[in-house]
């Protein structure tokens, strides 16, 4: 026997979740997509049974990928028995889910949950007596102190399938044929009426700034400065580690260890790869001082994502993931919607847009939440493309510190317009927004811990190993004459199309795979300001890495070529139009 | 239906007193952005406006809006609605002095390039030194608003 | 006097007296159903999506599902 964890999102199912489980929880990848379960294993009776936390549904006729795999997994589990966690303080809304459950032969146990809620809201629930009408087990609960938890976990075993005509008798005095929304609605009106009444209820100061922060007049302006507090922290943390030890402990302490114990010396072309392929300094072959341009896979292979990526992202997901526990982000996503929605995309897609400025690869995984494979291709091609990710970020303030502002409007306009573009020529559906805007809540550090590590571990996993192999690759590509015989073939285009100096086409062929390389090279070549914020440009059209392309491979499947071909298509029209515009500015 | 309020109708007291804040955030807001766009320099004594993008320029516009919400919530502050537009009022201000002290933390520990790991104890006392920004000085006076919470909540 | 949902001005309370059928599924789980009490919170600018409040909840809908709900509002 298994147990399912059912309820709509943020009802406190994982708080559930994690009281009932203690420390042995397993996070799975549903089979063949993308969204996260968790899994875990409660003492009931002397026996370990396996629950599962199902992802947060509204309704049996899911609205999202991650809805979908809740319905596929009650579907697939057969026999097993659900516990289903209902807002007491919306009690009816829960009843629904409750209700199709039901419907579908599961023996239910339903928690009441948030009883401390209801009862400052004036909300008064007979819970008895919806046990008596439903004929199965009701638990009141308060899962974020632990009330009512192992109560209910001792009345699983009176979970038995019930009949819907058997609720509709003990309801009294209502019709139900079918089961459809609205004979459904009826039932629940009938129990509701029985076992709730509803006080007056004044609107306490969360509620009142929770209206506020999604209404448009006074929204806007508080959007506007969580993204201002979200950006000065993540550039201070950044700034903190990277600059601060980060680049201290592999410029004096990790390169010269590598140099010293690797064998091989300056000039073998294994330790070239490897370590540093070094410089030339009045015609002599000499050693590289920092990681940035030593070049080697272990070097700056290393360093870039661990040195520059990890603390960027870090700080990144832990202020997202509060944003989201709070309870701020559905309300930033409604804001965003007006304009997303002109693009074709849906106001969440502000969270793998926010995710991608710290790194691709998990912002592509983070796709699903978009509801169509129209909306998924469109979401991964334009973040891939026009949002810069922490290592272009970096590479912008080294080269160009003085025209981030500029660079960064220029890339949104361009994610405004080619998304305008892919929205009326990709085929598929544009969904409306349908959403819950749910009330703020005390963030919990379970929670924001578990998705800092989820999406974290996902670089460490996925990110940083490829982002080695892609520098071992470019070596590689360097040192076989690859790149440069690319490069001469394609000067000519750079330097007529782009109007950047020849001597930038290797480098920016590179870039193509590694970042960190374009940075280092581009900067010892001599360019005006201009030309220079063309090639930052260039770079940061491209995608990202090697890791992102792998990912979007993954994700993307075959669609990954449509992004291929807008990539290209944008590198040309995009960079080609800041060179037009440099002329017409005179400047070029 | 009666209001739970603890705060008094018609007290004049935070009507002035958020009056004046918000006047004086206002000021700062307009002047950050006028400093910003002209890009002069302006520093008296222990106050620095700054002009740079981000801090002059976007963070001046967040002070602006922080005055307006003040101005638009300071009457009738008893009722939770005019509370709530004050109380965010100061989560901007929150906003922007958070991450400016934030910002001075990160900034004194470590040692900068050419120095040992961390910063020597003078190097690290200067970066909390005056002059600090507008936030700074209004930080102080936003916090007052706890205390209507406070008043809010306590029932008469 | 009846109008659609995306009609309603702010702050304005209604029931809700038609579910087109093509919405009906997707907006029932959410609690928005015939002779439900509404009320709209805001409407973002430009054709945003708007958000109401059911059973004491707040819902965002984008335009294109609030145009298939008609609600009965007074005057």
């Amino acid at each position: 026997m298994k147990i399912l964890l059912m309820g709509h999102p943020n009802v406190g199912k994982s708080v559930f979740f994690n009281r009932l489980t203690g420390a042995n929880i397993i996070e799975s990848n549903y089979p063949g997509t993308t969204v996260d379960f968790t899994k875990g294993y409660m003492r009931l009776e002397g026996k370990d049974i396996e629950i599962i936390d199902v992802p947060g549904t509204f309704a049996l006729e899911p609205k999202d990928k991650a809805e979908e795999v809740a319905v596929r997994m009650l579907h697939e589990s057969k026999g097993s028995k659900v516990m289903c966690v209902i807002d007491a303080s919306k009690v009816e809304r829960g009843l629904y889910l409750a209700l199709e459950i039901i419907e579908q032969g599961f023996p239910v146990v339903i928690a009441l949950n948030m009883w401390d809620v209801a009862i400052d809201k004036n909300i008064d629930i007979d819970a008895k007596k919806l046990e008596q009408i439903l004929g199965i087990p009701v638990v009141s609960t308060v899962a974020i102190s632990g009330e009512g938890i192992s109560t209910l976990a001792s009345r699983l075993k009176d979970a038995t399938p019930v009949k819907v005509e058997d609720i509709v008798e003990r309801t009294e005095g209502i019709k139900h044929k079918a089961n459809t929304p609205d004979e459904r609605w009826a039932l629940i009106e009938g129990i509701s009426k029985k076992i709730v009444t509803f006080g007056e209820y004044q609107h306490t100061l969360k509620d009142a700034i929770g209206d506020f922060t999604v209404k448009p007049a006074t929204g806007i302006p508080f959007a506007i400065a969580v993204l201002y507090g979200f950006w000065s922290i993540f550039g201070s943390f950044a700034g903190f580690f990277t600059d601060g030890f980060l680049v201290k402990i592999f410029d004096e302490h990790w390169l010269p260890w590598l140099q010293a114990v690797f064998p091989g010396g300056l000039g073998n072309w294994f330790y070239a790869l490897v370590v540093d392929v070094g410089h030339l300094e009045n015609g002599v072959l000499a050693a590289s001082d920092n990681c940035f341009e030593s070049f080697g896979a272990l070097s700056s292979g290393l360093f870039v994502p661990m040195g520059v990526v990890l603390p960027a992202i870090f700080i990144f997901y832990l202020m997202l993931a509060l944003l989201e526990d709070i309870g701020y982000m559905p309300r930033l996503a409604v804001l965003i919607d007006t304009v997303l929605h002109k693009i074709g995309l849906h106001g969440y897609a502000i969270v793998p847009s926010i995710l991608a400025l710290g790194c691709n690869v998990p912002a592509v995984g983070a796709t699903r939440i978009l509801e169509t494979k129209k909306q998924r291709f469109m979401m991964m091609t334009l973040l891939a493309v026009f949002i810069p990710c922490g290592a272009q970020i970096g590479i912008m303030q080294d080269v160009i510190p003085g025209s981030i502002g500029f660079v960064m409007l220029y890339l949104i306009a361009g994610y405004f317009i080619f998304g305008y573009i892919l929205n009326k020529i990709v085929p598929g559906k544009t969904p409306e927004i349908l959403m819950d805007v749910p009330p703020y809540q005390r963030p919990m550090s379970r929670n924001i811990s578990r998705k800092v590590w989820m999406r974290t571990s996902g670089f460490l996993k996925v990110a940083v190993p490829l982002v080695i192999f892609g520098s071992l690759l470019v070596n590689i590509l360097y040192l076989a004459g690859t790149i440069d015989w690319l490069g001469n073939i394609l000067a000519p285009m750079f330097e007529g199309w782009f109007g950047v100096p020849r001597e930038t086409a290797g480098p920016l062929v590179a870039a193509f795979l590694r970042k960190d390389l374009a940075v280092a090279q581009l900067s010892a070549i001599e360019m005006t300001k201009y030309q220079m914020i063309s090639a930052v440009v260039l770079v940061s059209i491209y995608f990202p890495c090697i890791a992102t392309f792998a990912m979007m491979l993954r994700e993307g499947g075959k669609t990954f070529l449509g992004s291929l071909a807008v990539l290209l298509v944008v590198v040309f029209t995009w960079g080609g139009l800041l060179h037009l515009l440099w002329k017409l500015m005179g400047v070029a | 239906m009666t209001k739970r309020s603890g705060l008094e109708k018609n007290n004049d007291l935070y009507f002035i007193y958020f009056l004046i804040l918000g006047l004086a955030t206002l000021a700062f807001g307009i002047t950050d952005l006028i400093v910003t766009i002209t890009g002069s320099e302006y520093t008296t004594g222990a106050l620095e406006i700054p002009n740079d993008g981000f801090r002059g320029g976007w963070g001046g516009l967040i002070i602006l809006f922080a005055g307006i919400f003040y101005l638009s919530g300071l009457k009738d502050l008893y009722e939770i609605h005019q509370l709530a537009k004050v109380v965010m009022g100061s989560i901007l201000i929150w906003i922007i002095a958070g991450t400016d002290i934030f910002a001075m933390i990160t900034e004194s520990i470590p040692g900068g390039e050419d120095s040992g790991w961390f910063n020597a104890a003078q190097g690290f006392w200067g970066t909390y030194a005056p002059p600090y920004a507008p936030a700074i000085f209004l930080l102080p006076f936003s916090l007052v608003v706890i205390f209507c919470i406070y008043k809010y909540y306590k029932k008469i | 006097m009846q109008k659609r949902l995306d009609e309603m001005a702010y702050e304005e309370e209604g029931v809700v007296a038609k579910v087109q059928e093509r919405a009906r599924t997707r907006v029932a789980g959410m609690g928005v159903r015939v002779g439900k009490k509404i009320k709209m919170l805001t409407k973002e600018p430009l054709k945003g999506p708007v958000v109401v409040v059911v059973d004491e909840a707040d819902i965002s809908l984008g335009v294109g599902i609030a145009d298939k709900i008609i609600v009965e509002v007074d005057g």
